[in-house]
């Protein structure tokens, strides 16, 4: 088949969504179809852009390009799925998040009130229209149930390197690789951290805006040989530090998927979330492949000891978690199959 | 509280580990088709990317060059531009990607175009073709007989087998070899460098020792002589001053020029890439005229070249205080103009570019052989990574900007320098009346006089807050009124004082 793929294009920024974005093409093109990635600018600011690229997306017949036969488009992200084809499959990574859950009414100002108001419109009339949509995860599905009355499948996808993930004896340490950004709430980790009783280190691995601030806490509260900033690592050294940790920490601010649950389980190690964190509870068994508490210092912290005061029972939980990955059957072939299906 | 010192041996440990065989996982990323692996080293990339065939004028020698073309439509619109010397026409381009489609290969349809009666009538010369035309020949055999399938795998197959030797040929990688040398050329360079800077360091440390020794000397014979005496001290101290700046500008510039080994080739070859772009782009006749105007102005009105070396030579002394880990990263001048400040960086061994707006100082900066940029400050350095300079400096630029731009730029800067790294901001003061009502309104691109104050909020506002103001520039001596009292105090101050000033700020 001839199948166009839209996604967005952030100059000089990748994260979890490349590893998407570039799955879908490469699975795809591997069963042999011809695959072409249409990617749109995009700028988070100002919000004229965003009004922009939305009327450009929606104005984008790729019904038959140059009189090229396209049979499938699938897109992934805001605004691409805002194109036109007779066979459109929206897979939604996630929504405009500013306009929807982290949109704060108190600090908003007149023109992102509009911008958030086009783009509510916008997601509720263009994604009507796809033949059939799939989300992300359950947590995107949730969301777009909540704010714009529309269901969708929620579509499981493996994290890179799935094969690769290992696991080895637990050393004494928690580990958390992620951005340095302020929605990641390393912040959480380390405050906890000043208030373990056991002999756990924290590493923290990732590079981001928060990079300094939390070097000056750690600085504050006088954790230097406690919690370390790892900075950016390597594809291998993060599994091997995954593979030697104690137990991970993923407590974002309401993830939409988060691939760092997934790399966990497949490390066999148990990880700890926050009641808020979105996507990884999806996945978390509370007591069974984790722990699931509240986003406060005290409660992580008190995780953390419980971890590290029965290692043999963090090591059975972190095989739970695999064992519970494995019964979900995430694979890229069963995932493009169903995408293909629709 | 419990201390961890086992956390670091530990990291050390698991980072080890990582650099193990079993961590390496080339071999496990997912797959790709074959085609797609010469598709980012193929020579018509550029073309590709903007959507276009290769241009009409491109004569193909060689069967492998148009292999190296992954993408089916493109491939067939060159190989019917190869073989017919013409665009495919609509059904033509549509049966053969349909062969490519089913899997016929690349040589199935440079075979078939070169069996056509037209493309023979042409007389064309092009090589490579190997044993195609007997793979097609059995083809079209083998269609006739009712074996099409088996055909068909072999002309697959084929084409297959002429992708690996040709990728196994190494045409691909010899580019890359040859920047690869290139770098080694440049990087052995810069190492004679370095160890001639160290040796001319070890000679000036020498000098000093034995200075001391003498002195030393001196000092045991008890040589009963006051006066010698002290001129030998004042000598000395004056000779540990300035070996003492020598000193840290040699180191500076050891640092530096061990840096610039392994970052200059590639800066220099995107400088080229920018360079070239911009020959092509640039038709704005306007702009082009208004830079040349400007440039003219500068040379008027800015003072002479000399005049200017001597006025930016205090900001110096600010930069011998860098701590080495912070030397040894890039400095970057914004609104470069003549680059009288990159060169005086570049005299004391600094690894300085510039940017600048306009291509007349640009391009007058390129000819004394300085390392700048044509294009936006705001644009370029988002595209730098956090924490990555050293020093970052701006003369007479923040008067030019609104002050949108102007809180973008601040903020993006503190973004990329480095901590520990200054920031030199240097605009007319308009403390003085007569800069903020007459000379200040001299250039045409000036916006507003920006004040201390409300300067130094800006960056106290975006986290800087090690500031040092320098005013700088007062009017000569002979303007000032004579007479002393508090009133002639003022009124020199107002009207004859410093000119211009400077803010200094440090990230913390």
């Amino acid at each position: 088949m001839n199948i166009i793929v839209t996604a967005c294009h952030v100059p000089f920024i990748s994260g979890g969504a490349t590893n998407h974005i570039q799955g879908t093409v490469d699975g795809l093109r591997g069963l042999g179809h011809r695959v072409e990635l249409v990617r749109l600018p995009f700028q988070f600011a100002p919000e004229q852009a965003i009004h922009n690229v939305m009327s450009f997306a929606e104005q984008l017949d790729l019904a038959r390009p140059n009189g090229q036969r396209v049979d499938r488009v699938i897109s992934l992200q805001f605004p691409g799925y805002g194109v036109q084809h007779p066979h459109h499959i929206v897979w939604l990574m996630h929504q405009h998040r500013s306009a929807y859950e982290l949109f704060d009414p108190n600090q908003a100002s007149p023109e992102q009130f509009r911008l958030r108001d086009a783009v509510t419109a916008f997601d509720s009339r263009v994604l009507k229209k796809a033949r059939h949509r799939f989300a992300n995860s359950p947590r995107v599905a949730e969301r777009l149930q909540a704010f714009n009355s529309l269901d969708s499948e929620p579509l499981l996808h493996p994290p890179a390197l799935a094969s690769i993930f290992r696991c080895a004896p637990a050393q004494p340490y928690i580990f958390y690789p992620s951005r340095l950004e302020t929605l990641k709430r390393q912040e959480l980790l380390i405050r906890a951290a000043a208030m373990t009783r056991s002999d756990v280190g924290i590493l923290i691995a990732g590079t981001g805006g928060q990079e300094s601030a939390y070097q000056e806490l750690i600085a504050k509260l006088n954790l230097q040989n406690r919690v370390k900033l790892l900075g950016h690592i390597t594809d291998a050294e993060k599994i091997a530090f995954y593979a030697n940790c104690l137990g991970v920490f993923f407590g974002p601010f309401d993830e939409d998927y988060g691939y760092i649950t997934l790399e966990a389980m497949l490390s066999a190690k148990p990880v700890i979330t926050c009641t808020d964190s979105g996507g990884p509870l999806e996945f978390v068994l509370n007591q069974q492949t984790g722990h699931v508490v509240e986003p406060t210092a005290e409660s992580i912290a008190e995780v953390i000891d419980l971890l590290a005061a029965d290692p043999s029972r963090a090591a059975e939980m972190g095989r739970a978690g695999r064992q519970h990955y494995q019964n979900k059957n995430i694979s890229w072939t069963h995932t493009l199959e169903q995408l293909l299906s629709a | 509280m419990n201390e961890m010192p086992q956390l670091d041996k530990l990291i050390a440990a698991i980072r080890e580990e990582a650099s193990r065989p079993e961590y390496q996982m080339s071999a496990a990323e997912p797959m790709l088709p074959m085609l797609e692996v010469s598709k980012s080293t193929q020579p018509s990339r550029a073309s590709e990317a903007s959507g276009q065939a290769p241009p009409m004028s491109q004569v193909f020698k060689h069967v492998d060059e148009l292999l190296l073309i992954s993408d089916s439509a493109l491939f067939v619109d060159a190989a019917y531009r190869a073989l017919l010397r013409r665009p495919a026409d609509a059904l033509g381009a549509q049966t053969y990607r349909e062969k490519l489609d089913q899997g016929y290969g690349q040589m199935f349809v440079l075979a078939a175009l070169q069996a056509s009666g037209e493309s023979r009538l042409l007389k064309i010369n092009l090589a490579g073709f190997g044993i195609a035309p007997l793979v097609y020949n059995g083809w079209r055999v083998g269609r006739r007989i009712g074996l099409t399938a088996p055909a068909r795998l072999l002309s697959n197959a084929y084409s297959g087998w002429r992708h690996l030797r040709l990728a196994a040929s190494g045409r691909l990688s010899s580019q890359l070899w040859q920047t690869g040398s290139r770098l080694n050329h440049v990087e052995t360079q810069q190492q004679g460098l370095a160890t001639e800077t160290a040796r001319r360091l070890a000679e000036v440390v020498q000098i000093q020792r034995q200075d001391q020794q003498q002195l030393e000397q001196l000092r045991q014979q008890k040589i009963d002589h006051n006066t010698l005496h002290n001129e030998l001290q004042r000598a000395q101290s004056a000779f540990e001053t300035q070996s003492r700046f020598e000193l840290q500008l040699l180191r500076a510039r050891i640092l530096t020029l061990q840096q610039r080994a392994l970052v200059r080739p590639v800066t220099s070859a995107l400088a080229n890439a920018r360079a070239e772009e911009k020959a092509t782009s640039a038709t704005d006749r306007l702009q082009q005229d208004l830079d040349d105007y400007y440039l003219a102005f500068e040379n008027a009105h800015r003072g002479s070249h000399a005049e200017i070396i001597t006025k930016i030579t205090p900001y110096l002394s600010k930069l011998a205080e860098l701590t080495p880990e912070v030397l040894v990263l890039p400095m970057v001048d914004i609104g470069c103009g003549r680059g009288e400040w990159l060169e005086l960086l570049r005299e004391q061994g600094f690894d300085a570019m510039g940017l600048d707006l306009s291509a007349a100082m640009v391009q007058h900066c390129l000819e004394r052989g300085l390392h700048a940029e044509h294009g936006d400050a705001q644009h370029w350095l988002a595209r730098q990574s956090d924490n990555s300079f050293a020093m970052i400096s701006g003369f007479h630029i923040v008067e030019h900007l609104p002050f949108e731009q102007l809180f973008q730029l601040i903020c993006q800067i503190w973004r990329v320098l480095a901590p520990g790294g200054v920031l030199i901001l240097e605009t007319p003061n308009p403390e003085n009346v007569l800069v903020g009502s007459h000379t200040f309104y001299h250039d045409h691109s000036h916006r507003n006089p920006v004040t201390p104050t409300s300067l130094q909020f800006l960056l106290g506002y975006h986290g800087f807050v090690s500031q040092e103001v320098l005013r700088l520039n007062p009017y000569p001596e002979k303007d000032r009124i004579k007479e002393p009292g508090p009133f002639a105090e003022r009124f020199n101050g107002h009207l004859y004082g410093p000119q211009d000033y400077g803010i200094v700020a440090r990230k913390t």
